[in-house]
């Protein structure tokens, strides 16, 4: 199979898409929930997880240029304990595009509540199937097709959310005080944490030393709007209110008014930030399929992606409520993060003791 | 011409007709009769258009006996007359050199260059060669004693002119089209690039049919992996005849399950001329008036030649309402139904008890009413593409009542869905290639299923999914969806027409050799008023 390549834009906007595909519709109630109306703080202090994870992530790029997760960690823990570590990382991509999954139903929620579920899940496993089919070109490519409407969205729903709310409802500006802006910053350090998914990925990078442009852009630009964001969440609902709000930028998208004669757009936008949720899975699918054809030293990844589609989709049943998913969704990020520090911070540290590289060519 | 051809299958290579094969292999005898007797076996004894016609060379000292075997319709019979029969039979004795004998060895030579007055001509020596080059309309001659034939080209047969294009019409470009005679085609070429770095290698494909196919680039701008996939693609193309250029493209796509073509197809000379000059590869095949072009992308759905002729800002306009149309032509009915069925909401009050009025009166749910006219539609469509020109207005005219009028009081179908349909339809015709039409046209009816299961969300589905899929897709190694992706390139030439003084790169995208086009400032010069510059002229002049 041939391995597709991507550029630093493409690297860029998957990382973007990577932090926010979910996370932008619920930021505003996890962060005041956690800190109150200091929750905006959250975001940049969570921003600094995802620069840990970059600063592990990147430099054992650097090391293994050409190689992803599985081929590192055979190199440098041996042949048995790399695969064992990989595994690892297959389990926590594969209860990771779980959880995703079950999330993108539950947003469709509000318009499917007269339909079966079956059918929905079948036609997003269809989708999410195709897209790990296609492979990281192709959902990179897609995901630049998208980008113009997301970026309208995000702006609409920005503009929406502070121009009619009231920005002194974010005070006192630090909340809660420090520990609850710690959990806060702990959470969506999480989030930001999901970029360790990128080290199966960056081989795919077309010049080697993109790496920290794209992955710096990719924080950079999901960390504005996801702050603003939870600033006007705040200010439209105040921070009590927006807790109870399960999507807080849909509840948002709900007041959009265009001209006098379209109004009630929320519509469109869930419909878009299912696409994006269905391209976040599509990532994390082809991450997990990748590492498992790696770990039996299969040829390609493709006769693994319908089976490893149906045992997520089978795994995210295991949730009972539209609710107990979103709750679990504030759990898991917490349990995240450790994986996503954990798992290339390993493969580096030995990688630095055994003083392992790529040889060069 | 013939390129040789490896099977990979020997067993069924050998009872596989291979081009070419005419008969044995035999070199021609010095026997005239002998000769003409061995290529009229080949090509049938009864053959009525295959003509031999004998007569005598008058060399001194003794007259030589001659034939030249020819096909009727092919080959240009005033040729024959002035430039072939008559110098052989009244010059042949005329002695040119004085100094040298004419004999056997340099009879061949004497007849070619003293005698034959064609500009064009040489020899071959096997009856296969022969054979080849008379059923591509040459003229051959043989001579007693001679184990060569001379072959004069005297190719001309009837064809239709040049016309004006048909599917792609235009205002201000111009108003040339290709024909079905390769030839025509590429000097229609050559008169928009008289460039010497323009290159037309020839080869024949069809075991039987031996169709010319012309690939046409430019050295020095097209990238030569392009020449060189497709060179190597049309050489494994095996095919028992070529009459359709459809088909080549079958042997050539990158994608064969894709519905949406690969291949670029035009009947202008002048966008084939621009295509060249942005680095593609031309296949010209004989006997089509249809020129394909890789690799082609996307953008071609919105593009049309006239673009460069009209005012830029129209130009893009009308680039910005073909990209809306093409949303229009696979998506509007979709739209609808979901909208109606399932989001109410969305639509303003006023507009949705409207929709509500309409719909009242129809007993049909909304995607069966969408179904009936969308087909009805795409029955008008295909019997006003059939049918002789002065019933197709008739078509035309049942077709509207029947849609239209007809639909709405039988309560058949609700006012509003039949503009829907109308405008969706309407809009599948305003793409340069019928080709691509088609797939959009065809797209409506799984849109229409997946909305009315499941609203917006199933639209979005098969959207998905076909977005997906064009992003897997490539033509020639080029993604399908290439310049969307590139700000610079996707505004300067693909969304936006911008003005041509601004388009000094070729689309960086096809990886030309010669990246820059035109100089990067070109209008440098500040615009001069001619009224004062008269005057001061005027004043040098008095004294």
């Amino acid at each position: 199979m041939r391995k597709g390549y991507i550029d630093k834009r493409q690297l860029a906007v998957l990382v973007i898409l990577m932090i926010m595909g979910s996370y932008f519709l619920v930021v505003p109630r996890t962060m005041a929930y956690y800190a109150g109306s200091g929750g905006w703080l959250g975001v940049p202090l969570g921003a600094l997880g995802g620069v840990i994870v970059a600063s592990l992530v990147i430099p054992l790029h650097r090391r293994f240029p050409s190689h992803d997760l599985i081929g590192m960690s055979e190199v440098v823990l041996g042949k048995w304990l790399g695969k064992a570590w990989s595994l690892l990382f297959f389990l926590y991509t594969l209860s990771f595009a779980a959880v995703t999954r079950e999330f993108s139903t539950t947003l469709l929620t509000p318009f499917l509540s007269d339909s079966p579920i079956g059918p929905v899940i079948v036609i997003g496993m269809i989708i999410m199937s195709y897209l790990a089919f296609s492979g990281i070109e192709s959902i990179a490519r897609t995901a630049q097709v998208f980008l113009p409407l997301i970026v309208i969205s995000i702006l609409l729903i920005l503009v929406t959310s502070i121009s009619s709310g009231d920005i002194g409802r974010n005070q006192p500006w630090l909340g809660k005080g420090p520990a609850s802006l710690a959990m806060a910053g702990l959470n969506a350090g999480a989030v930001f944490g999901e970029i360790a998914v990128f080290t199966v990925f960056l081989s795919h990078l077309r010049r080697t030393n993109d790496d920290l442009a794209a992955l710096g852009w990719g924080i950079f630009l999901s960390l504005v709007p996801l702050t603003l964001i939870t600033i006007g969440g705040i200010s439209l609902f105040g921070h009590e209110g927006v807790t109870t709000l399960a999507f807080p930028a849909i509840s948002i998208a709900r007041r959009i008014k265009i001209g006098i004669y379209f109004e009630r757009l929320e519509a469109l936008f869930i419909i878009l930030w299912f696409v994006l949720s269905m391209l976040k899975i599509g990532l994390i699918l082809v991450a997990s399929v990748i590492t498992l054809a790696g770990i039996f030293e299969l040829k390609t990844y493709q006769p693994l992606v319908l089976p490893t589609a149906v045992l997520s989709i089978l795994l995210s049943l295991q949730f009972e409520t539209d609710y107990s998913v979103l709750q679990f969704v504030d759990k898991f990020t917490t349990y995240s993060l450790p994986f996503a520090i954990l798992i290339p911070g390993l493969i580096l540290l030995v990688a630095i003791i055994r003083g392992k590289r790529e040889v060069q060519q | 011409m013939v390129t040789p051809r490896k099977s990979a299958d020997q067993d069924l290579s050998e009872q596989l007709h291979e081009p070419g094969q005419h008969g044995s292999d035999e070199g021609l005898s010095t026997s005239l009769q002998e000769n003409i007797t061995a290529i009229t076996e080949v090509m049938g004894a009864d053959n009525a258009d295959v003509i031999v016609r004998k007569f005598i060379i008058g060399t001194q000292p003794k007259p030589t006996p001659a034939a030249i075997i020819y096909i009727d319709g092919l080959a240009d019979t005033t040729v024959h007359q002035f430039s072939i029969i008559q110098p052989l039979l009244y010059l042949g004795t005329l002695r040119k050199d004085n100094t040298a004998e004419v004999t056997q060895e340099n009879l061949a030579n004497y007849i070619r260059y003293c005698l034959i007055s064609t500009p064009n001509s040489s020899e071959a020596t096997t009856r296969q060669e022969v054979i080849n080059k008379i059923i591509t309309g040459d003229t051959a001659i043989l001579v007693e004693g001679l184990t060569q034939s001379i072959i004069i080209d005297t190719k001309s047969w009837e064809h239709r002119g040049v016309g004006e294009p048909k599917t792609e019409a235009s205002v201000r470009g111009p108003h040339e089209a290709f024909t079905e005679t390769i030839r025509v085609n590429t000097a229609l070429l050559r008169r928009r690039i008289r460039s010497p770095h323009l290159r037309m290698d020839m080869m024949q494909i069809g075991r039987r049919s031996h169709t010319d196919v012309a690939i046409v680039w430019m050295e020095g701008v097209t990238n030569p992996n392009y020449v060189h996939e497709v060179k190597k693609r049309l050489n494994a193309v095996d095919v028992d005849i070529l009459p359709y250029e459809g088909m080549l493209e079958e042997f050539i796509e990158d994608n064969p399950y894709s519905p949406f073509p690969q291949v670029q197809i035009t009947e202008r000379p002048d966008r084939v001329a621009a295509a060249i000059s942005e680095g593609r590869v031309a296949i010209i095949i004989d006997g089509n008036p249809m020129i394909q072009i890789v690799p082609t992308t996307f953008s071609t759905y919105f593009q049309t030649g006239e673009d460069y002729t009209e005012r830029w800002m129209f130009a893009t306009l009308l680039r910005i309402l073909r990209l809306l149309s093409i949303i229009n032509s696979s998506l509007l009915p979709a739209l609808y139904i979901a909208i109606t069925n399932y989001h109410q909401e969305m639509l303003p009050t006023p507009l949705a008890l409207a929709f509500a009025a309409a719909r009242e009166s129809v007993p049909l749910p909304a995607f069966v009413e969408a179904l009936i006219m969308v087909l009805a539609l795409e029955l008008v469509r295909e019997a006003g593409l059939r049918l002789p020109s002065p019933v197709g207005s008739t078509v035309g005219i049942v077709g509207a009542l029947l849609l239209g009028e007809a639909a709405v009081s039988a309560n058949l179908a609700s006012p509003i869905l039949v503009i829907v349909v109308a405008l969706s339809g309407l809009s599948s015709f305003i793409l340069p290639q019928y080709s691509q039409g088609l797939v959009l046209r065809f797209m409506v009816y799984p849109f229409i299923l997946l909305s009315a299961g499941w609203g917006l969300f199933g639209l979005t589905a098969g959207i998905m999914v076909i977005v997906i899929h064009l992003s897997n897709l490539t033509s020639l190694g080029v993604p399908y969806l290439e310049p969307l992706w590139r700000p610079k390139q996707a505004f300067r030439d693909t969304f936006f027409r911008l003005p041509m003084w601004l388009m000094q790169k070729r689309p960086g995208f096809l990886r030309p050799r010669d990246l820059q086009r035109q100089r990067q400032k070109i209008r440098s010069w500040e615009p001069a008023s001619l009224e004062t510059d008269q005057d001061n002229q005027g004043k040098k002049e008095q004294p």
